[in-house]
């Protein structure tokens, strides 16, 4: 979960920038941080 | 809520986790704790967030609590907003109250959760749940996915049983 974690503090300012988003907590961002999760989660857990 | 569904409930998506959580800047990291902890069960954060805009928004509530199979609660943030006048924060009790709802008369599968960051302050603010286990997370991600494993430690032990 850490692992995943970091990754996805890592990555949701390259989101914040791709999406023009102000904020976290807008819907392009939160939909981009579960595909995210997702592919940590496949590259962290087998 | 589309009116056939009042005869007719959804089916629940089983990897479905509504996030029913606060959505300010002092709350990101948990918000990305909850999102990295959901996905490392494999199950698909769901939260009010994702849908657009149009419907009325309690609609558009109840309509996703219907979709998950559980719905995590995070009271850790009702308290009196900063800006004048002073008000409680009730929409994240309140959407506890239609998940409780859902689950005791619709769908007795639906499971849902009450995360906290201390130990004392739900059954003080909330007291209908005393006898419920609140999950407890210190305000921290650590306590988040610690929590998250408690809450869904049952699911992991299944799904080996099963094996």
């Amino acid at each position: 979960m850490t692992a995943i974690y970091q990754g996805l503090r890592r990555g949701l300012p390259v989101i914040m920038r791709n999406t023009g988003a102000r904020s976290a907590f807008e819907a392009s961002v939160f939909a981009d941080l579960i595909v995210l999760g997702k592919a940590l989660t496949s590259q962290h857990l087998h | 809520m589309p009116e056939n569904t009042l005869h007719e409930p959804p089916t629940a998506k089983e990897d479905g986790v509504f996030l029913n959580i606060p959505y300010d800047q002092a709350f990101e990291p948990l918000y990305l704790a909850y999102i990295a902890g959901v996905r490392a069960f494999r199950l698909l954060p769901r939260a009010t967030l994702e849908i657009p805009g149009g419907e009325r928004r309690l609609d558009r509530i109840l309509a996703l609590i219907c979709d998950c199979r559980y719905s995590f609660h995070d009271l850790s943030r009702v308290e009196l907003s900063v800006k004048r006048p002073a008000t409680p924060r009730f929409n994240m009790p309140f959407e506890l109250g239609l998940a409780v709802a859902w689950q005791k008369f619709r769908e007795p599968t639906h499971t849902w959760c009450v995360f906290e960051s201390r130990t004392w302050r739900a059954g003080k603010s909330l007291s209908d749940l005393s006898g419920t286990d609140v999950y407890v997370h210190d305000g921290s991600p650590a306590g988040v996915f610690r929590e998250l494993r408690n809450a869904l430690c049952w699911r992991t032990i299944n799904q080996r049983l099963r094996k």
